[in-house]
């Protein structure tokens, strides 16, 4: 097998403008009038894939070390719709431009979404550290980027007593909800495991607790008189 | 090279190797670009137990875990550096590798589809090449790769489509015979009477010589043995 270095490029001869290597070769050229903006852009178009090359290859190495740790990863809605099976084809300065774009942009996000993650790792170890001063604070692992379903909550021990008596812990939930049947009229069932009732991208885990839902009347009464003994305080 | 079936049926000659031509346009923008393609006998069959066993053997080594670090691989992170540089996003039209990868975790295993597509399956999954393959009896000339021209269709009759001026295109010297870095349509792909086939394999920049003649060979002796 001749190797790539050994290779010459021949037309075919079907092709528009395809010629006889020898005879193309013999043919005397004249420098074209812009041949050096040509030039130009050929190399320009050359750093631009180089480029391209080198974040893509970081681009991929960020994604897959942050999949392997537990990261959200990227969602259905990152996919830029309009991109959705692209045909091949030799890209000019500007299409190359704004995939190099695109890429910073992605890398960017990448990092974004890293520093939010080291954020909310300190916040947790400070919720650890001083749960009275983060009352209510509420993370998930999806938000620290660890695998499964936890949800870490400050709230009072024993609660009203808790509440009154200022002691603040952080409770961490069990796990994953176990798949159970919901009625098919409940409004957050309707569409299936896949909707996003809750604004949240589709194919993320729910973190919230399983189980019925809770009667409509509880949950305000509750806070009704939470607040009323707060204020009292 | 001996002809498949235990009867006493001539061997029929193996082509060597050889490289297919790249039109000067594309040539300029990717000098590293190569077309590979060896003419080889080939029959549309059903796949050899041996073969489904082997086939087993890689999606147990496809694990969720090689899922997520593949595309950081050498061969598969060149195959995407080049998606991009050609406008395509490798999440949505994932480079073949990536693609098989995918099916299988979706599958839950390679589901034998015959000869030759599981011999160039085998060839994807140990290189990370893509290996393709076209009936020797629609080529005329050598293969090469251009980009399509105003009004050019891929495939015969009505089952024709309609290419985009200045998509890249796999050729031969008459018209052409597959989008690049995909599967030929059906009018040009194996079937069960192709007698000889074109496998051709895209060398992408970046991807070693090694690995293109690696899949090569290895489809090439998965259908001379098989």
């Amino acid at each position: 097998m001749r190797t790539t270095d050994e290779r010459q490029s021949t037309q075919s001869p079907a092709h528009p403008g395809a010629a006889d290597p020898l005879a193309r070769a013999l043919t005397p050229t004249a420098p074209a009038p812009g041949s050096g903006l040509d030039r130009d852009e050929r190399q320009a178009r050359q750093a631009l894939r180089r480029q391209i090359a080198r974040l893509e290859l970081r681009l991929a190495e960020a994604v897959a070390l942050d999949l392997s740790r537990g990261a959200r990863g990227r969602t259905v809605s990152d996919v830029v719709e309009p991109e959705r099976h692209a045909l091949p084809r030799l890209l000019g300065l500007g299409a190359l431009e704004r995939r190099r774009d695109e890429l910073v942009a992605r890398l960017a996000e990448v990092d974004g979404r890293r520093e939010r993650e080291r954020e909310n790792r300190e916040l947790l170890a400070a919720m650890y550290r001083d749960p009275q001063a983060h009352r209510g604070v509420r993370l998930e692992t999806a938000d620290l980027a660890e695998r499964g379903c936890r949800v870490y909550e400050v709230r009072p021990r024993f609660g009203l007593i808790g509440l009154l008596g200022g002691w603040w812990r952080v409770k961490v939930s069990s796990g994953c909800p176990l798949p159970r049947r919901r009625p098919a009229a409940h409004p957050d069932f309707a569409g299936g495991e896949a909707r996003a009732t809750d604004g949240r991208p589709r194919g993320r885990p729910s973190c919230v607790r399983g189980g019925a839902p809770r009667s409509p009347g509880r949950r305000p009464a509750l806070c009704g008189a939470v607040a009323l003994i707060v204020l009292l305080h | 090279m001996t002809s498949r079936g235990d009867s006493g049926e001539e061997p029929e000659p193996e082509g060597a190797p050889a490289l297919g031509w790249i039109a000067a346009d594309v040539e300029d923008e990717f000098p590293e670009l190569a077309l590979v393609t060896v003419d080889v006998p080939c029959r549309a069959v059903r796949t050899a137990p041996w073969v489904v066993h082997r086939l087993t053997q890689l999606a147990n080594r496809m694990t969720g875990a090689y899922a997520l670090r593949v595309r950081t691989l050498p061969v598969p992170a060149a195959h995407r550096a080049f998606h991009r540089q050609l406008g395509l996003d490798p999440d949505v039209d994932r480079p073949p590798l990536e693609e098989a990868v995918f099916r299988r975790l979706w599958t839950g295993g390679f589901v034998p589809a015959g000869m030759p597509a599981d011999a160039l399956l085998i060839a994807l999954l140990e290189t990370g090449v893509g290996v393709w393959a076209v009936d020797a009896a629609h080529v005329e000339g050598e293969l090469g790769v251009r980009t399509s021209t105003a009004g050019e269709t891929l495939g015969v009759g009505r089952a024709a489509t309609a290419l985009g001026e200045g998509e890249l295109i796999v050729a031969d010297a008459s018209r052409p015979l597959a989008r690049l870095l995909v599967p030929p349509p059906a009018t040009f792909a194996v079937t069960p009477d192709t007698r000889r086939a074109v496998l051709y394999v895209l060398q992408v920049p970046g991807v070693p010589a090694m690995a293109v003649q690696e899949a090569l060979n290895t489809a090439r002796d998965l259908l001379r043995i098989a």
